[in-house]
């Protein structure tokens, strides 16, 4: 399987016309199957004959990309939930600027889509909190592949 | 006070009480159980004006915290004579203002104040303090501050 049947090719509506495609992760649809063949026997270097009856396989995820741990708006971590969801995961996914800060999507889009300070009546924020440079999504961590659009023109 | 806004105070809360920087002092009953309102003391650090003086801050926080800025000021008997800060506690710092982001915490706002009075190379309040003390709002927040030292 090449890197590329990984991934769900989408095509969006992008306002900054560099004509790119989106691909994001493909959900996990099929479950783990579960291995309930014939016991294994283990080779030793023993006159002991080993044989494996059940193994209990326990798995931990991690968003890939990301260098810090916790999100620098809500201070949890980035594996944990923001401060207004319950299930941690693709329902409550990361975003991560041209700057390379990482935030909850909730978090950073609470933040660039207005409550801000009083002082500029809810104006909206385009600075990373982080940095201040100009907040903008950084297409690399979404897109795997770039390509050129037919021109319909 | 919104729950989500409750969940990053109680981490700031928490965090500030295993371990605080120096020169800021958490008193272990300070908030009471809404959160809504804090007092924290801040100590003038070694060699400068204010040296070993232990001032008042007090943080109110809205529901929108931390999208929007928590309104801060000097309470107390002693308010610190600074270029910066009027003689009724508040206080003429970006960070409150227009430059607050969410990346901010009780913490830094704590050590950018500390770091404000450290710079002080004399112990005496705004220019404008007589007319901002006698008509400016009780709201530091409702203040449209002009910022134009960025040296002090």
């Amino acid at each position: 399987m090449s890197d590329e049947d990984e991934h769900i090719v989408i095509d969006i509506e992008d306002d900054d016309d560099d004509d790119d495609v989106i691909i994001v992760p493909r959900e996990e649809k099929e479950p783990t199957p579960m291995v309930e063949s014939a016991p294994v026997e283990l080779p030793t270097q023993t006159r002991l004959k080993i044989t494996v009856k059940k193994l209990h396989v326990t798995a931990k995820w991690k968003w890939c990309d990301v260098g810090e741990d916790t999100c620098g708006i809500c201070r949890m971590e980035f594996e944990a939930t923001c401060n207004s969801c319950k299930m941690p995961g693709d329902d409550c996914p990361l975003e991560v600027g041209v700057c390379r800060h990482a935030f909850h999507r909730h978090c950073i889009e609470r933040w660039t889509e207005g409550a801000s300070s009083s002082q500029n009546g809810g104006a909206k924020n385009g600075h990373c909190p982080l940095c201040r440079q100009e907040w903008k999504v950084s297409l690399r961590n979404r897109v795997a592949k770039k390509k050129k659009r037919q021109q319909t023109t | 006070m919104s729950d989500a806004s409750r969940r990053r105070l109680l981490k700031e809360l928490n965090q500030l009480q295993t371990e605080s920087p120096p020169g800021i002092i958490i008193d272990k009953n300070s908030p009471d159980s809404d959160l809504k309102q804090w007092r924290i003391g801040v100590v003038g650090a070694k060699g400068t004006l204010y040296e070993g003086e232990v001032f008042t801050l007090q943080f109110t926080f809205g529901s929108q915290y931390p999208f929007s800025s928590p309104e801060v000021m000097f309470v107390g008997d002693t308010i610190p004579a600074h270029p910066h800060i009027y003689s009724n506690g508040h206080i003429c710092l970006s960070i409150l203002a227009d430059d607050w982001t969410p990346a901010l915490s009780v913490q830094s706002v704590c050590l950018s104040i500390l770091s404000m009075l450290s710079s002080a190379r004399e112990k005496k309040h705004p220019m404008d303090d007589a007319i901002y003390v006698r008509t400016c709002s009780k709201n530091p927040s409702k203040t449209r501050w002009w910022f134009h030292d960025d040296k002090v």
